[in-house]
């Protein structure tokens, strides 16, 4: 059990070392979190929680190879980001950003299809399997009876699912998600958030998503990657409460944390 | 899958129709059984004879090489801008080519006359003009997202061309401004044969890397973060972009002086009628739309005495067509 473990620790499909994230310009370099010593294991769904500005787009961005850090090691299966060619960032990792997609007139298939680009040739002509890798995406998310709809007439929670599977067709061992939840309902949101956590148990996939849903995020994640202005506090829920985090981070006049609720209240 | 065969199956047979009409109509009308026996019997008339194979066919083939190049050329910029206004004349390219036309023809008249009669060197001016406009459009299109922005950017790249090209006039001789101003009509009867081995090659070569392109392309209308998430090389797919709109747009403008609206209304015309963007099917539809559209255009043109100028057919059919898509857009 101890050797077993030791393996995995060794191995994770994702690890930075000494990490500095922010951006330069005009010379001008602003970091944004630095010091950043992260893991994430495999089969595991890490939440990245923290106030607005704390650097959670920019450092999934980073992990992603969209961004420059500004100093420090991103590793993805233990191999240097920056030395990986643009067909191999493909293959190791897939991602949804917030930023909105909008086609005219593609089908949702055709956009799952996409998702196995790297791997088609020049035509992106899809094989067999190719197919039954994007008819088994579309099932994981229930979207199968929608698959000949154009994305533009799904509601917001069927497009972000439609954008999910693409994620899965792609097949690589670690999934970035921006705000997965954003601008969708109570149902939703709970339900994207429980399909994420089961397709980590189920699949062995990597998962990190960066979200608003603090309670949400508490239940359904392995590990919280809980960031503020003075760093990233890495824990299970538990193990944050503990420490007292959650207040730290949280700190206002407005609401506050109760521990053994585990939940926010508005101060009156 | 069967439906976007029957549809190609029409389009093609639709193309081949107007490619007949087009050649039968014309100042001396040529009938069909007569038409039939010039090209089974090629002595039997040699007036009908001299008039279809010198005039007619290659006017007929320059119109679907210009429908289907600038309809492509369209499509990209569209698909590049990922702007539904985007076109190689809304956006300014086809004055960028006149003006490296106008530049080429009454530049070269100060040293030789002799340059002037090379295809190929009319063809590189139109090409770089239409390139340089292109440029400075990206440029700001990564600074401006707004749609209709980027329409009234075009059109102010269009009148800087317009007055580059009026000065030029100025210190030019007659001659030069002359075979300038004949060249602005925009006409498709003014390939000969000889100028046709030039554009054919050229409209192949851009219409093959289209189709080279065409995963590349889908990715981009994700947007340029999801497509490199894809593995899709975005900067160097942005430059062959660029590089083929100009040769395409820039090479038929060179040829067939500019041709207004066909660029920017077939795409929308031709995902409107096969229900999709993907460039899978995209742009086999765009080159058949645009080359029955500017085929229909041409026939217009030549129904009256005198023949019309094709840029006024093609604005009668592409104006409302650009008023259409910004109403659509709210």
């Amino acid at each position: 059990m101890d050797t077993q473990s030791i393996t995995i620790s060794q191995n994770p499909t994702l690890r930075t070392r000494e990490l500095a994230i922010g951006y330069t310009r005009q010379n001008q370099v602003s970091v944004v979190q630095q010091h950043l010593n992260l893991e994430l294991h495999q089969g595991e769904m890490v939440c990245m929680i923290g106030p607005n500005g704390c650097g959670k787009s920019t450092l999934l961005r980073t992990l992603a190879g969209l961004q420059k850090s500004i100093s420090g090691t991103i590793f993805i299966n233990g191999e240097d980001l920056t030395t990986l060619t643009v067909q191999e960032k493909a293959e190791s990792l897939a991602l949804t950003l917030t930023d909105k997609v909008d086609v005219d007139k593609m089908k949702v298939h055709e956009i799952v299809e996409m998702g196995r680009y790297p791997y088609t040739n020049r035509f992106g002509k899809l094989t067999d399997e190719d197919r039954q890798i994007v008819a088994n995406a579309l099932e994981k998310v229930h979207l199968t009876e929608k698959t000949n709809r154009c994305l533009n007439e799904l509601s917001d929670g069927e497009r972000q699912r439609a954008m999910i599977a693409k994620v899965l067709a792609q097949a690589t061992p670690l999934l970035l998600f921006d705000e997965p939840t954003a601008h969708l309902d109570l149902p939703n949101r709970v339900a994207i958030m429980l399909l994420l956590s089961k397709l980590a148990k189920t699949t062995g996939v990597s998962i990190l998503l960066s979200t608003h849903e603090l309670e949400l995020a508490m239940q359904v994640s392995d590990k919280l990657w809980l960031m503020s202005d003075a760093g990233v506090d890495v824990g299970t829920t538990d193990e944050l409460i503990a420490q007292g985090s959650f207040e730290r981070v949280f700190q206002s006049n407005l609401f506050s944390f109760d521990a053994v609720t585990r939940r926010f209240s508005v101060n009156k | 899958m069967s439906r976007n065969l029957f549809l190609f199956t029409l389009l093609i047979l639709l193309c081949l129709v107007l490619a007949v009409a087009d050649i039968a109509c014309g100042s001396v009308a040529i009938s069909l059984r007569d038409l039939w026996q010039t090209f089974t019997h090629s002595e039997a008339n040699s007036l009908y004879s001299n008039i279809i194979f010198e005039f007619r066919v290659p006017k007929a083939m320059t119109a679907i090489l210009s429908g289907a190049a600038l309809s492509v050329a369209g499509l990209l910029m569209q698909t590049l801008f990922r702007n539904p206004l985007a076109g190689p004349d809304v956006l300014g390219v086809s004055s960028g080519a006149s003006m490296g036309v106008a530049l080429y023809v009454m530049a070269a008249s100060w040293w030789s006359v002799a340059w002037v009669q090379s295809s190929w060197g009319l063809v590189f001016a139109a090409v770089c003009g239409a390139l340089m406009v292109l440029l400075l459009t990206l440029g700001v299109a990564t600074k401006i997202r707004q749609s209709v922005t980027l329409l009234i950017i075009g059109l102010m790249f269009a009148s800087v061309a317009g007055a580059v090209v009026s000065i030029l006039q100025n210190f030019s001789n007659p001659d030069a401004v002359k075979l300038f101003i004949v060249w602005t009509f925009g006409s498709l009867s003014a390939v000969t044969w000889s100028q046709m081995r030039v554009l054919a090659p050229i409209i192949f070569i851009g219409l093959f890397v289209a189709f080279w392109l065409q995963k590349n392309l889908n990715a981009l209308l994700l947007g340029e973060h999801y497509a490199r998430g894809l593995g899709i090389p975005v900067t160097a797919t942005r430059i062959a972009i660029i590089l083929i709109t100009g040769v395409l747009a820039g090479a038929v403008t060179a040829f067939t002086g500019p041709i207004a609206f066909i660029g920017v209304a077939v795409p929308h015309l031709a995902r409107g009628i096969f229900g999709t963007s993907n460039h899978r099917i995209a742009i086999p539809a765009t080159i058949l739309c645009g080359a029955a559209l500017l085929l229909l255009c041409d026939i217009i043109s030549q129904q009256t005495t005198y023949p019309l100028p094709l840029n006024a057919i093609s604005a009668l059919f592409g104006a409302p067509m650009i008023i259409w898509i910004v109403l659509k857009q709210r």
